[in-house]
This record gives C-alpha cells, sequence and structure tokens, in this order.
C-alpha cells in the first residue's frame, strides 16, 4: 500500500465461491449463490497509484500422534495406516492397489531393527525401499536432503497416498521431515522415533530443518507430518546416556508447567532411567507401570499444548525455549561432545540459578531440581559454558527475538513466566558464580 | 492431509475435544468448546481430540495457519520519494508510524537477476541510497538452467553473512519468475520462514509468479520438483518495468494471461484479440501513450483482470488440496516439453504450445466450435506465439499425460476450454479423441511453428 495514500477507502472484501469449477469473488453484501465458500478472502483497495489486492488464507495442519505398540508387529496396521484413521477408509485402500513405501532410518537404528522392518513390509506385501542413513548431528545438513530426494524420485511415491517413513531419532526426523516439505512442494510423511528425546520432541511439533554455515537448525520448514507413532519398546535398545537425555526434554516441560511432572521424574527418575521407561508386564508392579506411561503421556500433552496454538511461531514468546537459549551455541562448540538434552540440560540448571538470583525459586527448590537432574544422571555443569557464551547467546536471542530477550524462567516448581526485560549484568554474574562454585565439581554426573 | 480427516474420525473413535487457552504465558487444554474469558488472556484457533486405547493415547493436532500476503500496483517503484519497495509489506498502522519516526536504519537484503541489474542496478543503489538504507545487492544469473538448489544455497550463505532481522527485514527479489521462485525458496527456508518481497520484472512473472504461494527450484532434471507454498509478505507491480522487456518475452507474458482468459474471462479474450497486438506494440505502456483513449488504459484493464482471476483460483487452493485447478491449463505438457528442449522454448511459450493443442483436443470433444478454435488460435498468433512444435509429439503428449495421473492422484484432471472464457476439468478424455485432435493440429499447424504465419483452414 502507498502510505501517502493509506487514509483513502475502506478496503472490499471479496468472499471466493466455487461454481462448476471456477472460483468466483463475491462481495459481501451480494447473495452468495450456489457453490462451495472458501475460507479464503481478497481484500482489494483502490487508490491513485492503483489497485492493491490483499489475499487471507487459512492453512489448516492437521497430523496425528499415536501411542502404540510393537508396532513393526506384521499384524499390526499403525505403521501403514495409522495417520489414515478412519476403519473403512482404511480397509478401502488396502484392498485396492498394490501399496508402496518408502522408508529412511538410521544407520545405527537399521543394524538393531532393519530386518524386522523388512519382515514387515514383505509380510504385509508392501513395495517398499529401505534407505539406512548415518543421521548424525554432523552429518544433519542440506546434503543428506539432497540424497534423500534423489532416491525418493527414483523410487517412485505417489503424490498424495504414500508418506514416507522416517525411522529413528531426532536428526532423522528432522532431515527426512526437510526432504519431504520439499518434495513437490509438500509430500506427506510419517515419523518413527527411536530415542526418548525425538519420542518428546522432534516428533510431535511441526518443524524440520538441517544445520548450515555452523548455526544449528538454521535451514527448515514448518510442515507437521501426517502423523507420528510412539512405540516404546525401541528404548530397550538405547543406552542409558540417551535415555537421559530425552528425560531432559521431559524435565524441562515440567519445570515450565507440570508439578506433578516433576515429582513423578523427582521421586521415580533413576528407577525409570533404569527400566528404560519400558512398563512391567508382572502384576506386583503396577505403580511402575503407572509412572512409565504417566511420564510419556504428559510430556507428550504439555508438549502439544504449547505447540498446537504456535505450530510456526508467530510467537516469539515460548515456553519451550527453556533451555534452549544458551544450549545451541554450547552444543554446536563442542560437538559432538554434547548431547542435544544433555547441553539443554546444561543450560536449563544454569537458568535455575538465574532464578534464584531473582528471588522466583527458593534455595530448597532449587536444590531439589538439581538433585533431580543428577538422579537422571544428567550433567549440570559444563566448563565450556562460559560467561562470554552466555552473554555471546543472549546477544545472538536479542538479535533473533525481535528485540526482546523473552527467557522463560522457573517460578516455582512446574510454573514458569517469561521475561521480555534485559536482566542486570551482576544477576547472571552472581548466578554464574554460584552455579559455578556449587556445580563444577559434580561436573558430568 | 488437511482438512479431510477431521469428519471421518469424529464418527467412529470416541474423541474429546480440547481448546487451548493461555493463561499468563503458559498454554492449557481446556475442556469442550465453550471458554470463559475471565482469567485466559487468549483463546487459541488450534484444538486438540483426544482419545484413549488399551494400546495408549492418541491425539491429533487442528492448527490453522492464516497466510496473508499483498499484492499491490504501484508506479514508479525505483523514484526514491516512493517508500513502497521499502514499507509498502507493512499493514499495521502503528507498526509503520513507529518506524518512521525511528532512527534506526533500515537494512536490506536484495537478489537482483544479472540482466535486470545491467539496466535498473544504477537506478537501485541511487534509491537505496537516496534513502539511507544499509544494503547488499546480490546479482546472480537466474536462468531456467540455474534455477536448482545451488542457486539458492548461495543465497542463503549471502543472507546468513549479511545477518537480517528475524521478522523486520524481508529479503526483496528483483526479476523474472526464476528469480523469485529461487529467492522465495531461499527465504522459506532461512529460519525456517524468513518474509520476502517480489518485485517482477517480466510480463509473465507480474501475472504469474510474483502473485501466488509457490517457490521452487528444478532438480532431477524435472521442473519445479523441490520447493515450498510460502506465499511473500508482498509483491510490488510496477507496470514500467515492462519497457525494458525484449518483445518475445512480452509474448510469453502474454501467453499466461490468455491461459486465464479462456480458463474463465470472456472480456480478457476479447481484449486480448482486439488490442493485443498494440499492448505487444506498446510494452504494456498504452495507458500513458497516445493509444490511451480516455477511459480505456487496456493496460492496466488486462493485468488487473489476469491478475484479479488468478487470485480467485490461488486464494482458495493456496497449498493445492485440491488437485483440481483450472490454472494447470497449458501445464500439463509443457512442463516436459520445455525441459526437453531447453532453452530454446521460453515458459509462456511452451504453455501456450500446450493450450494450442488442448483447444483442439477441446474441439474433438465438441466443447469449442471450429469457429471459436480458429479465433484462439489467431489471437494466439497475434500475440506471436509459437502454436505448435516439433518436439511436441504424441509419444511426448502420452508420456506426459501418464504423468499427470501419477502425480494427480489417480486422475488426468485435465482442464479444456468450454466455449470462450469458460472451462471445465475432465477425466474421461479418450485415446481416439486425443489422436485425432493430434493429427489435425499438426496438419493444420505445423507450418507455423515459428509464429509467424497465418493459417489457411
Amino acid at each position: 500500500m502507498s502510505n501517502t495514500n493509506s487514509s483513502c477507502s475502506q478496503p472490499t472484501k471479496f468472499n471466493l465461491v466455487q461454481v462448476k469449477g471456477a472460483w468466483t469473488r463475491q462481495s459481501e453484501p451480494c447473495q452468495l449463490t450456489e457453490g462451495r465458500l472458501s475460507d479464503a478472502n481478497i481484500y482489494e483497495n483502490k487508490s491513485d497509484h492503483g489497485v492493491s489486492w490483499t489475499v487471507v488464507s487459512p492453512i489448516v495442519f492437521t497430523y496425528r500422534v499415536i501411542q502404540c505398540k510393537n508396532i513393526l508387529d506384521p499384524s499390526n496396521d499403525t505403521l501403514l495406516w495409522g495417520h489414515i484413521g478412519d476403519e473403512e477408509v482404511k480397509g478401502t485402500l488396502s484392498n485396492s492397489k498394490p501399496v508402496k513405501r518408502f522408508v529412511v532410518i538410521d544407520e545405527t537404528v537399521n543394524q538393531l531393527y532393519g530386518s524386522r522392518l523388512r519382515q514387515y513390509f514383505e509380510a504385509r506385501e508392501v513395495a517398499h525401499k529401505i534407505l539406512p542413513l548415518p543421521t548424525t548431528e554432523e552429518n544433519k545438513c542440506m546434503e543428506l536432503v539432497t540424497k534423500i530426494l534423489e532416491e525418493v524420485h527414483e523410487f517412485g511415491i505417489d503424490r498424495r497416498s504414500e508418506p514416507i517413513v522416517a525411522v529413528g531419532g531426532g536428526v532423522c526426523l528432522d532431515v527426512v521431515g526437510l526432504a519431504a516439505s520439499l518434495y513437490r512442494r509438500r509430500t506427506p510423511y510419517v515419523r518413527v522415533p527411536t530415542t526418548v528425546l525425538a519420542y518428546v520432541d522432534a516428533s510431535v511439533g511441526a518443524k524440520t530443518g538441517v544445520n548450515f554455515a555452523g548455526g544449528k537448525n538454521k535451514l527448515g520448514s514448518y510442515v507437521p507430518p501426517v502423523a507420528t507413532f510412539l512405540d516404546r519398546s525401541f528404548f530397550q535398545t538405547l543406552p542409558s546416556r540417551q535415555i537421559s537425555n530425552g528425560m531432559a526434554e521431559m524435565l524441562k516441560m515440567a519445570l515450565m508447567k507440570h508439578r506433578g511432572l516433576f515429582e513423578l521424574l523427582e521421586a521415580g527418575g533413576r528407577k525409570l532411567l533404569r527400566a528404560k521407561l519400558q512398563s512391567c508386564e508382572t502384576s506386583n508392579s503396577s505403580k511402575q507401570e503407572d509412572n512409565a506411561t504417566a511420564l510419556m503421556r504428559i510430556a507428550i500433552e504439555t508438549m502439544l499444548e504449547e505447540l498446537a496454538p504456535n505450530l510456526w511461531e508467530d510467537d516469539l514468546d515460548r515456553l519451550v525455549d527453556f533451555g534452549h537459549l544458551i544450549s545451541p551455541e554450547l552444543e554446536m562448540r563442542v560437538l559432538p561432545a554434547l548431547l542435544h538434552g544433555e547441553a539443554v540440560n546444561i543450560d536449563m540448571s544454569f537458568m535455575v540459578y538465574v532464578a534464584l538470583q531473582k528471588g522466583l525459586l527458593t534455595a530448597d527448590e532449587k536444590d531439589r531440581i538439581i538433585q533431580c537432574m543428577l538422579g537422571l544422571e544428567l550433567p549440570v555443569w559444563h566448563p565450556d559454558f562460559t560467561l562470554a557464551l552466555v552473554q555471546k547467546s543472549l546477544k545472538e536471542r536479542l538479535r533473533h527475538s525481535a528485540g526482546s530477550l523473552r527467557m522463560p524462567l522457573p517460578t516455582g516448581l512446574g510454573s514458569a513466566e517469561i521475561f521480555h526485560d534485559t536482566i542486570e549484568d551482576n544477576i547472571f554474574c552472581q548466578a554464574f558464580q554460584k552455579w559455578t562454585d556449587e556445580l563444577s565439581s559434580s561436573g558430568n554426573k | 492431509m488437511g482438512k479431510f480427516c477431521q469428519n471421518d474420525e469424529d464418527s467412529k473413535e470416541n474423541k474429546t475435544e480440547f481448546s487451548l487457552v493461555r493463561v499468563k504465558g503458559t498454554w492449557k487444554c481446556k475442556l469442550g468448546k465453550t471458554i470463559t474469558k475471565d482469567t485466559a488472556d487468549c483463546v487459541s484457533a488450534a484444538k486438540i481430540y483426544e482419545s484413549i486405547t488399551d494400546k495408549g493415547t492418541s491425539w491429533t493436532v487442528v492448527s490453522p495457519i492464516i497466510l496473508t500476503y499483498k499484492v499491490t500496483e504501484t508506479w514508479g517503484l525505483l523514484d526514491p520519494g516512493n517508500d513502497t519497495l521499502l514499507l509498502g509489506h507493512i499493514t499495521n498502522v502503528q507498526q509503520l508510524e513507529d518506524i518512521k519516526k525511528s532512527k534506526k536504519p533500515i537494512k536490506r537484503f536484495i537478489v537482483v537477476d544479472q540482466e535486470v541489474y545491467k539496466i535498473y542496478g544504477p537506478k537501485l543503489t541511487e534509491y537505496l541510497e537516496a534513502n539511507n538504507v544499509l544494503h547488499k545487492i546480490l546479482a546472480l544469473p537466474t536462468t531456467e538452467e540455474n534455477k536448482s538448489m545451488e542457486m539458492a544455497l548461495k543465497i542463503l550463505y549471502e543472507v546468513n553473512n549479511f545477518s537480517l532481522d528475524r521478522r523486520t527485514e524481508p529479503i526483496i527479489a528483483i526479476g523474472g519468475g526464476v528469480c523469485l521462485d529461487i529467492v522465495g525458496l531461499a527465504a522459506s527456508l532461512y529460519r525456517r520462514r524468513t518474509p520476502y518481497i517480489r518485485v517482477p520484472t517480466t510480463l509473465l512473472s507480474y501475472i504469474d509468479a510474483s502473485i501466488g504461494a509457490k517457490t521452487g527450484v528444478n532438480f532431477a532434471n524435472c521442473k519445479n520438483k523441490l520447493g515450498a507454498y510460502i506465499p511473500p509478505a508482498a509483491a510490488f507491480l510496477d507496470l514500467s518495468f515492462i519497457q525494458t522487456v525484449p518483445r518475445r518475452h512480452i509474448s510469453n507474458g502474454l501467453a499466461e494471461m490468455l491461459k486465464m482468459a479462456l480458463m474463465k474471462h470472456r472480456g480478457l479474450f476479447e481484449l486480448l484479440e482486439e488490442h493485443g497486438y498494440m499492448l505487444l506494440d506498446t510494452k504494456f505502456q498504452a495507458d500513458t501513450s497516445v493509444y490511451a483513449h480516455s477511459n480505456l488504459k487496456p493496460a492496466s484493464q488486462a493485468t488487473r483482470i489476469a491478475i484479479m482471476t488468478m487470485l480467485e483460483e490461488l486464494a482458495p487452493n493456496l497449498w493445492e488440496d485440491d488437485l483440481n485447478r483450472l490454472v494447470d491449463f497449458g501445464h500439463l505438457i509443457s512442463p516436459a516439453l520445455e525441459m526437453q528442449v531447453l532453452p530454446s522454448l521460453l515458459h509462456g511459450e511452451a504453455v501456450n504450445i500446450d493450450m494450442s493443442y488442448m483447444v483442439y483436443v477441446s474441439q474433438e470433444s465438441g466443447l469449442l466450435t471450429e469457429d471459436e478454435k480458429q479465433r484462439i488460435i489467431s489471437c494466439m498468433l497475434g500475440l506471436e506465439l509459437p502454436v505448435w512444435h516439433e518436439a511436441c509429439t504424441i509419444e511426448l503428449i502420452e508420456k506426459s499425460l501418464q504423468d499427470r495421473l501419477k502425480h494427480s492422484g489417480g486422475l488426468v484432471r485435465m482442464p479444456l476450454p468450454e466455449g470462450l472464457g469458460q472451462a471445465d476439468i475432465f477425466n474421461n478424455t479418450s485415446h481416439e479423441i486425443l489422436h485425432r485432435a493430434y493429427k489435425k493440429w499438426c496438419d493444420e499447424l505445423n507450418a507455423c511453428s515459428d509464429s509467424s504465419c497465418s493459417i489457411v483452414y
């Protein structure tokens, strides 16, 4: 709009109606004729400089997050049809033409589950291509995406009805998600997280991405999968360190918004870690079964609550950013020494001291939180997490967050607030000092 | 994907609906649809549906994202006094005032097509300097052959080094369709979404590439195989750029205008039939020239109708959920043709050849009279567009339609004109008709492969 004329007439609002295959605009006061009405609108504004149109078009993203058991059991429909839902539709589809799937699987996961995956497809007579790839943080780049795209293109998939399947940890899901969003401008895909971290975090949001020019997740998209299938049994083959890694993100949600979840982790964290978050099958340990199930469910719910209303991060105030203001810098700097969740935990640990310094937490609450972290066998301190790193990260944060710090800080156990004003340097210095004094000896557990 | 799923699920599974309310910075699920606004500062348009079975819990997230963008006609975009290029994308009046009052210098990263830069570079630089804009101009050879992910990444390296604010410093793209597509894709990838602005400098991009959501690059020798559906913050349309466009490229753009006319606007068809040649001759500058009659303004009239008819078709289907698209007319066979003879046919030229053949199919199908068919072909020739090409063989046509079937969920979804200025989408055009039309098309038009003939029927 040429601004000197911004005070001119009100724009005309047009509805859009489809009649016999062609869309036509109709100005609001007019009687709507027979036809399909769109959710989109066009506003037209005339001025001396010419006409200006504003298009307003809502795009509705719908995706399913489904907990299941034994996803690789050939009698389980979920992997192939879980994204569709309705029993009837499933029936129709599985009866007509031959089913085809392209699967990208992390190399390591392939060694453990590749043959069962192949058996699943063979038993169900699904034409398939399984592409194992080394989906590590260091490889998380556009070249890997291109490789996937070349293979997908060669294999050939239907534009709508043959979703690409990603099986692996966060890196795998992110990379495949990006490849799928780019192919034909949008190809449906399905996520099967095999790590705890991916289960509670990477798999339930819309974000996809790769690293670029030394920056974490600098390129990507906000296109969610059609479905995410959550099967805890994959955790049985995870090293303990990876399970702790994922629990850091659960702890994040607990500290931000769920006291009950915190208490669960505090009381039962160690035990759940030992059990690799499996529910016990025996009847006399019902409490543990409840705990693991409850833990996973609450972790997902709290995350979905925060992501669904802000899928494209229009609102830069995000509780889920807790633990993510400083950790990106730290993680990239010491790559591959720290796993993502470990870096996040170190960030959170420091921020807990900042909250203490600001009087938002009591010393007792701080102690409980740190004890909980140690109980989950997470690192609470790191020598590369210097004051200089903190200052650099916060400067970056300011740059990327439209001029305000937007720092989430816990204000008790299971509640938080986002702080917009700049926090005085001395608060950070004092918090840092105390944090180092108290925790540098515990270091990495 | 998209809207369809919802209704199927509700009937079979036991689902609980949750709304999402924000209380003091934290989002919470609240049962049901009715929300009291006392304690909540915000109710989201998103919803979560939950169902619990013996296998565990299932959630369905339904989250609407509102995509908004402006398409603005302007004149003298590069006149230092015109602030459209820098501020025209801002809709919020308060925000605009704040920026104008602020001492903070404006910063912009601009990608310009190399050829366009040769002509408008100095004027652009002068504009930016006069407005005290901290800027970086990246001039690139944005041709169809270079339309690749490599070029998008090259732009991204430079953008990343320049350092832009996440929200308030849109990337600007100045050039033809290829330039706008590549920059649009790069912008959509950066930080997962960076605002960008399109300034089309060719007629084709003016009425087509610049006003929709599509971005993209070629891949594996296929046109636009990778991309995104992220619209720009705004597209600024200045007809004066067309002055320096070669004649052939103006015809190129006229093809897409003709497409919209044939699909849905008889008036536009008649405008092109009557004034097309003049518009071509005057390079769309007719409105201010001696050709302009009192209120006629044929150049802006034609472009406005072309834009409006296109926006009508794009807005309700921005992400192509519906694969039935009238705007696909001329685009079923032309992609393969274009890639095959690259770079000898421009996009619009290939589109026109496709449309020309499809007009014969329409006539054979009884949707067009012989007279209407001739009028259309004559119009095309009047616009100096090719109506036939030897590389457009029956094999290429058959392969393209087979690919179409593959990419369009099993139906060919062929838009065909029904009379002048109307159309419908067809799925059952027979082999015989396609072959008969092809034979007739070749017989009648193969002497016209360079569009410089008149047909004798």
